[in-house]
């Protein structure tokens, strides 16, 4: 007897795409739909701007619309379940297995008709987007080469999506647990990375929080289709690799399947474990950050929630695999799993390793960040630097420095073991220190650092030169450098000035200069929104404006003293009136002020505004005279700012 | 034709088949019998090849099946639970076996349309179970067969249909020396059709007999005398079961019957009568002896 063994049935393959060709047609037809018949309907509208944008980036990956990724998400996978439930129902599983075929072409059979229901949707459409092309005015905007890359990168990804799916399926007997098996394992190892993340940031003290994405995650396809950033040469090897890596191991896989287990959630003893321990630990890690959150990181409440999570975790997988409720002699497993927890907290909470209170010696340390935003340390390369002239404003300042003088590190250590021995009871600003070492060795830390607790810290870092240098670049910049000088005050409908003598501009720069040594961290912390500005070109054309602080007095002084100070700047006798408002729920109640004394004094105040959020501030609107559309407005005015009697006596009518 | 040696499957602490060894001549139709979840799927799973033994053997032709597409084209298999694609007619099913197996009858199938008195434009999942199971006979005979595994087979079916489909079968049996093998919980099923039996329980099998030996081997006597009965003929015999209402003796006995016959009359009896054995009841005087409480396993 011969029997002609092939790694495709005909037969059997043609079933498939009998049985499955509406899922194939649903996806062209939405395709349709979405790309060329929409293209066919604005093809009228091609005058709009707008519109001819939206068909050529409806072919492109970077741009393409959510629809047709959230269809990558689905298609394939549906398929994929749909093929291979024959594997999942015990009399289907019975009645395919028992036909004259070895499952190795029962495997490649069906994987075949899946790829081919997958891809004749795509390569379909893209011949028709290829007639439109040549045939209709839509040719103009895109080119058969946009077409070709639009198949290819649909094309990938649906195989992609539906090689894991087939993947999946052979360690589950369940449909349902394989469409949702699919989707975890997608997002399984980003998951797990985060939380676990999360969850050491509560239990360990300067651990740091926000830093909880790996780049190397971005590549799980799932994500990579998401972000729709086009791909490399070298992207597309990577997941052709996978995708025979996943159609390889499944293969294998279903070579040692056993049959009966059609119906269960886990069709491989070895498997089971995996999914016991890893819901459990899962379901641990959700459970101990909501505890950890709600109860604001007290230990023994997150060393509760992982208890408890975990428990919860460890009986619902095994109900889940036993498909019954009766699984209690398999407390052994979860005894061992608690112990072993146990000793894992307990070492964490006595800082076994020494994480909590490591601090690198100050002669190790290369240079270290201070700031909040760790995107800007690590992208240090691509941004030329946290220092460089990306983020150097003088005006909206950004806390993110590299510090490099030793002084600096050495104050730093300083805050670095203040933040340690006296955690921010005040709350405040969560900010990292992040430790480049010599040996190349990164230390990376996050504090809440509070201004008020910690100011005495924080002081010596941000009036150090090593600070202002960077902030303040005019420090180390040559006078000749400077084209001209531009003196602005937003706050009065005035003109700016212009300095452009070279010898005024040395002057100018070098009481600067001055005033900028002289300037206190208290001051620097201040965002400026109403302060005089100082903007500096220089002859490479490049454009830095700074504050002028209230105490930069030598330089209000030569202001004055060249009578350039009245013609920008604004003078108490320019304000007409200003109207103080409260608002308080409903209603508001406002008063006017005209007494010179009194706006003189709002206008010093203006600099010392605190922006933390009160719930009796005060709206202080300036009005300008004979500019009656002119105003300005400054909000947080509270009652924390020390003032005079007379202005006290205008809050007070607003009180009642 | 099926040869199962020492066969073990456990599906996880449960041990299904237990060294279970069976044998099946060419040509001929074995009964499979035991209760529900004595295991009889599960073997026939194993014939089929669609599960994978844990030890032993099972060979069909003197083949391996599992994985043996080159056996498992000769073997047809009609589950207890059917399966067919959902959108199928019955012609579309038809179809779809005559590309799989390269035997495929297509006159068989036409001049079945006789006997199976269903539109075979039907789909299939819209039939009745009963239909279902009709359709399911019909295009396994049309797959020409060698070796037929029937998996309660009747169920189902009403007695005439069944008849017919029975009929069917033998005769493939008869002229294409086709094998069968068919499984049941209940033995009045089989008695008609099966030349061989085995009874399985809990996972072994507990005896295998050619039917055919049993029968002409064993025989139910009533006997009547006049006056007191003759103790002395009874020690010649080999008695199974032994019964006496009044001056009425009932029994059980082995041996020829033409011997067993002028034997007794040589006693002069008032009545002598040879009754019809069932085959439930040679299982249970069969087997009686043997520790099994056979009635609780052949229900």
């Amino acid at each position: 007897m011969t029997f002609k063994t092939s790694l495709f049935n005909k037969g059997l393959i043609l079933s498939d795409i009998k049985r499955f060709s509406w899922v194939s047609g649903l996806y062209a037809g939405l395709l349709f739909f979405i790309l060329p018949f929409k293209h066919m309907m604005r093809k009228n509208a091609l005058d709009s701007e707008w519109i001819r944008h939206q068909i050529q980036n409806s072919l492109s990956f970077t741009s393409s619309n959510l629809t047709q990724v959230l269809l990558i998400l689905v298609i394939p996978i549906t398929l994929a379940v749909l093929i291979f439930r024959y594997l999942q129902k015990t009399n289907a599983a019975a009645m395919i297995h028992s036909l004259p075929y070895s499952r190795k072409t029962l495997y490649c059979s069906h994987s075949a008709a899946g790829l081919l229901l997958l891809c004749l949707p795509i390569i379909f459409i893209g011949f028709v987007l290829m007639i439109l092309q040549a045939t209709t005015v839509l040719g103009e905007y895109y080119s058969f080469l946009d077409i070709l890359s639009w198949m290819n990168y649909t094309l990938l990804f649906n195989i992609l999506f539906f090689s894991t799916t087939v993947f999946v399926g052979m360690f589950t007997g369940n449909s349902v647990a394989h469409e949702v098996f699919t989707y975890i394992l997608h997002i399984l190892p980003a998951g797990i990375y985060v939380l676990f993340r999360f969850n050491l940031s509560h239990l360990l003290y300067g651990y740091s929080r926000n830093e909880l994405w790996e780049p190397a995650l971005e590549n799980l396809p799932i994500f990579r289709l998401l972000r729709r950033e086009a791909l490399a040469v070298r992207e597309y090897v990577g997941y052709i690799a996978i995708i025979i890596l996943f159609f390889t191991i499944a293969y294998y896989v279903y070579k040692i399947r056993n049959i009966e287990t059609a119906g269960d959630i886990i069709a491989f003893t070895g498997v089971r474990p995996v999914f016991k321990y890893g819901v459990t630990l899962c379901s641990m890690l959700l459970g101990g950050l909501y505890f950890a959150t709600i109860s604001g990181g007290t230990f023994s409440i997150i060393a509760f929630g992982y208890l408890f999570s975990s428990f919860l975790g460890y009986w619902i997988a095994e109900i889940i695999m036993e498909k019954s409720f009766k699984v209690w002699t398999a407390y052994k497993g979860y005894v061992t799993y608690t112990i072993l927890l146990l000793i894992l907290l307990i070492g964490i909470h006595t800082d076994v390793t020494g994480y909590v209170g490591r601090i690198p010696k100050a002669e190790d340390v290369e240079n270290v960040f201070f700031g909040s935003n760790i995107y800007r340390w690590e992208h240090f390369e691509e941004m030329q630097g946290a220092n460089g002239p990306y983020y150097r404003d003088g005006i909206y300042y950004s806390d993110d420095y590299i510090f490099i003088d030793p002084e600096s590190i050495k104050n730093i250590i300083t805050l670095h073991q203040t933040l340690i021995d006296e955690p921010s009871t005040q709350g405040g600003t969560y900010r990292y220190i992040a430790y480049t070492l010599k040996n190349g060795k990164q230390l990376i830390r996050q504090y809440v650092v509070s201004d008020q607790q910690h100011t005495s810290s924080l002081k010596p870092i941000y009036e150090s030169i090593d600070y202002k240098r960077i902030r303040f670049p005019i420090i180390e910049q040559s006078p000749e450098e400077i084209k001209w000088l531009e003196i602005t005050d937003d706050r009065s409908p005035k003109k700016s000035f212009m300095l452009t003598d070279a010898e005024e501009i040395e002057e100018f720069v070098e009481l600067f200069r001055m005033d900028i040594h002289r300037s206190t961290y208290e001051e620097l912390m201040i965002a400026s929104k109403h302060i005089p500005i100082v903007t500096i070109m220089t002859n490479d054309d490049t454009r830095m404006s700074y504050p002028i602080y209230k105490s930069y007095t030598s330089v209000y002084q030569w202001l004055k003293d060249k009578g350039i100070y009245e013609d920008v700047m604004l003078l108490p006798e320019d304000i007409d009136f200003v109207r103080l408002e409260s608002f308080r729920e409903s209603s508001s109640k406002s008063v006017e002020i005209r007494d010179l004394e009194v706006i003189e004094e709002l206008i010093k105040l203006d600099t010392v505004m605190d922006y933390s959020y009160r719930e009796e501030s005060i709206f202080v609107n300036f009005f300008i005279k004979d500019f009656p559309t002119y105003s300005f407005y400054l909000n947080g005015l509270h009652q924390d700012v020390p003032i005079s009697d007379e202005l006290q006596s205008y809050l007070n009518q607003l009180k009642n | 034709m099926i040869e199962v040696i020492n066969l073990n499957k456990s599906f996880g602490k449960f041990k299904a088949l237990d060294d279970l060894s069976i044998h099946v001549n060419k040509a001929s139709v074995y009964g499979l019998l035991g209760p529900n979840g004595a295991g009889k799927t599960t073997l026939i799973k194993h014939l089929v090849g669609i599960y994978k033994q844990d030890t032993g053997t099972v060979t069909v032709g003197g083949e391996p099946v599992y994985e043996n597409p080159a056996v498992k084209s000769s073997i047809v298999y009609i589950p207890d639970d059917l399966y067919f694609f959902s959108q199928y007619s019955i012609e579309e099913t038809a179809k779809f076996y005559a590309n799989l197996y390269p035997a495929w009858n297509k006159e068989r199938y036409e001049a079945l349309k006789q006997v199976f008195p269903i539109d075979p434009k039907r789909r299939i999942t819209k039939l009745s179970k009963g239909m279902q199971k009709q359709v399911s006979f019909w295009l396994g005979i049309c797959l020409m067969p060698e070796v037929m595994i029937l998996d309660e087979p009747v169920d189902g079916l009403d007695p005439v249909m069944r008849k017919k489909v029975w009929n069917l079968m033998l005769q493939d049996v008869a002229e294409r020396q086709t094998t069968i093998l068919v499984s049941s919980h209940n033995l009045r099923e089989l008695e008609d059709v099966c030349d061989h039996v085995g009874i399985l329980h809990n996972g072994k099998i507990v005896v295998e007999r050619e039917l055919d030996n049993m029968k002409s081997d064993i025989h139910k006597l009533q006997l009547a005398f006049t006056g007191k009965i003759p103790e002395d003929f009874l020690e010649e015999l080999d008695i199974l079961h032994r019964s006496q209402s009044g001056s009425v003796l009932l029994l059980i006995v082995k041996g020829n019957k033409e011997k067993l016959l002028s034997m007794l009359q040589k006693i002069n009896p008032v009545i002598l009568d040879v009754l019809p054995l069932t085959l439930e009841e040679i299982f249970i005087y069969e087997l009686g002896g043997m520790g099994y409480d056979i009635q609780n396993v052949l229900i």
